[in-house]
């Protein structure tokens, strides 16, 4: 089953047009008719939303460190942009809030985000290098069509301290099943509960289908990672989370490569952009970054008990995303730079600009 | 927060991105200031302001003879560049079509939400947010509102529908809510009790803990703000070392009894 839109509308630039990703795209789609454009800026105003596919190569600088929070703990992720923008519409999506007025954008030659993988791992060869294409935009939403995972996952499968992350709200994971060398490729699944998904995340799977989706990307040998993310507060949400974690007990507990949990955040700008949901009526109060979360006490009681569930279920590192000293403290009793078992995640890479 | 820059100052601050913006409020609206604040990035040494749109309006506010601007002040540690496109992008409408959609949201409103809106005693965003709250409620509020400063007006207009939204209250009960309001002798701190219960609580552990130690001895003992972080100020002056001493003793008094209350504040709740 697929959860993308077939988009009403496609624009290319030029030096897009032959690449092989693009000419599966057209295939797959039954070659539509296109419009060349130049940049994006002549696609006209009333197509500037995510109704429509733009197209290009990649221009700019190819992997970026994850932007992280001031005042929070960011465990040293790297990102790389396939896929701008996503048509699930989730409630709570930052990205929803300022990709509206912007087609949905792919880029679609990996190759130089490969080539700056491999320097980095030749540059860092002892430290673990996690990367993921799911900062900007769904992994795995339009994969199917453009296949450009594909490339990522071979142009890297030789490189031993790359953990290459494909993180997604869908099943789209088919395709990539029968890829032969796929080093330490990891196909992680959002996940949340179970009301949460089916209120508030739009037309991504089910969590029974991204579990099942979970047991196939395992059978076929890729290792996993999970993030509850973000992981909202309403009532009942522990007996609602419980069965999300019940359905987990299906996969693999030594295909789990990491766990990542965050509670609901957004800035002050983008509630005013926000509907005005039930889960916005809790308690939400500004932190260091900007930054509204819920109370501090009630996200490491909430962290607590997520780690409290999950341990029972894994042996896998579970960390905190983009939370403070005092609640990893809280949680954990400790900073994650100090525990061995977060010492290879949280470990910096440096990564500038290139030139 | 949203303040006044004067013209002349903002017509200087170069734009974040090199695009153009064509948005532009129609002439009568702009002089009452009928229009979002214009955003500025703040890049510390990286370059000082920078202005996220609002170039347009500001050449526009200029032929208007206007003295000063709303500007809403962001600081590099509190946006980032993406957000900092988000409020960009979602300003950035052909320019009719974008004044026909505020207008039509200024004519959505009720009658007493408009009037504070055209005497600029609330801004549109706030009076779109709470316009369905039922009239009758607008209209036992109006007086009280009145009493209120501009962002007390913004706060409390937000913070009720909030609770009127949340707690899923019918006309009935929001009228029994806004009369039990506006005949307390603190509506907006009663107001912020009732949307931020837990908040509250952890307020009142608080107190109760320190309040009875320091009463009267002029060290003042302050949580982190909103309890997010573990470290508590204190603060008293002295002049002589028998001054310092006995603060130090009541200080040391506190020691022993504080630290399975911090603990409830910052890392667990009841």
């Amino acid at each position: 089953m697929t959860q993308y839109k077939v988009p009403k509308r496609i624009y290319v630039t030029p030096e897009a047009k032959t690449l092989p990703a693009v000419q599966h795209a057209l295939r797959i789609l039954g070659h539509p008719p296109y419009q060349m454009v130049e940049n994006p800026m002549e696609i006209p105003k009333e197509h500037q939303n995510q109704d429509t596919l733009f197209v290009t190569s990649y221009r700019g600088q190819t992997v970026h460190k994850c932007p992280g929070s001031r005042g929070h703990l960011c465990c040293n992720y790297l990102t790389i942009d396939l896929y701008l923008g996503c048509t699930l519409g989730c409630t709570y999506c930052i990205m929803k809030s300022y990709l509206n007025f912007s087609p949905l954008t792919v880029y679609a030659d990996p190759s130089p985000s490969i080539q700056r993988i491999r320097s980095l791992a030749s540059q860092y060869p002892d430290k673990a290098i996690r990367i993921g294409s799911g900062e900007t935009g769904d992994s795995l939403l339009l994969d199917p069509i453009f296949q450009l995972s594909r490339q990522l996952i071979e142009g890297v499968s030789d490189l031993p301290n790359v953990y290459l992350e494909l993180k997604t709200k869908t099943t789209h994971v088919d395709h990539l099943l029968d890829i032969p060398m796929k080093g330490n490729a990891l196909i992680a699944f959002s996940l949340n509960a179970r009301e949460i998904q089916e209120q508030e995340e739009g037309s991504s799977a089910s969590i029974e289908e991204r579990i099942a989706a979970a047991l196939r990307a395992a059978e076929a040998g890729y290792n996993l990672a999970f993030h509850f993310d973000p992981i909202v507060r309403f009532p009942g949400w522990q007996e609602s989370y419980l069965y999300t974690i019940y359905r987990l007990k299906e996969v693999p507990s030594d295909r789990i490569r990491w766990i990542s949990l965050g509670t609901l955040r957004f800035t002050g700008a983008l509630r005013d952009r926000m509907e005005d949901r039930p889960y916005l009526f809790e308690e939400f109060v500004p932190c260091r970054d900007g930054k509204y979360r819920y109370l501090q006490p009630i996200r490491i009681q909430m962290y607590r008990w997520f780690l409290k569930e999950l341990s029972a279920l894994t042996n896998a590192p579970i960390y905190l995303c983009m939370e403070s000293v005092d609640v990893w403290k809280g949680v954990y009793g400790g900073l994650p730079m100090k525990m061995d078992s977060f010492r290879d995640i949280f470990k910096n890479i440096p990564c500038k600009a290139q030139s | 927060m949203v303040e006044k820059m004067a013209l002349g100052e903002l017509s200087g601050i170069p734009p974040l991105f090199p695009f153009q913006e064509k948005y532009i409020t129609r002439e009568e609206l702009l002089k009452k200031e009928i229009y979002p604040p214009i955003p500025l990035w703040f890049r510390g040494n990286k370059g000082g302001d920078r202005m996220i749109w609002g170039k347009v309006l500001v050449e526009k506010l200029k032929e208007l003879k206007v003295q000063e601007v709303l500007v809403r002040k962001f600081s590099s540690d509190e946006i980032t560049v993406s957000e900092a496109m988000i409020l960009w992008t979602g300003l950035e409408h052909p320019n009719e079509e974008w004044n026909s959609y505020r207008m039509k949201d200024f004519d959505l409103l009720p009658t007493p939400l408009q009037q504070l809106v055209a005497e600029m005693k609330l801004d549109l965003k706030t009076a779109l947010r709470v316009r369905n709250l039922p009239l009758e409620i607008i209209e036992i509020l109006n007086p009280f509102l009145e009493t209120l400063s501009y962002s007390q007006r913004r706060i409390f207009l937000r913070l009720f529908f909030e609770v009127f939204q949340r707690d899923l209250l019918d006309t009935r009960e929001g009228i029994a809510l806004a009369i039990q309001l506006v005949h307390s002798s603190k509506p907006l701190e009663e107001l912020y009790q009732i949307r931020y219960p837990e908040l509250h609580r952890l307020e009142q552990t608080y107190h109760a803990t320190v309040d009875p130690v320091l009463k009267g001895t002029g060290i003042q003992v302050s949580p982190p703000p909103y309890f997010e972080g573990a470290r508590f100020k204190v603060e008293f002056y002295f002049g002589k070392s028998d001054q310092l001493k006995k603060k130090a003793q009541i200080l040391q008094k506190l020691s022993e009894t504080i630290d399975p209350v911090i603990e409830q504040l910052t890392h667990d709740t009841v």
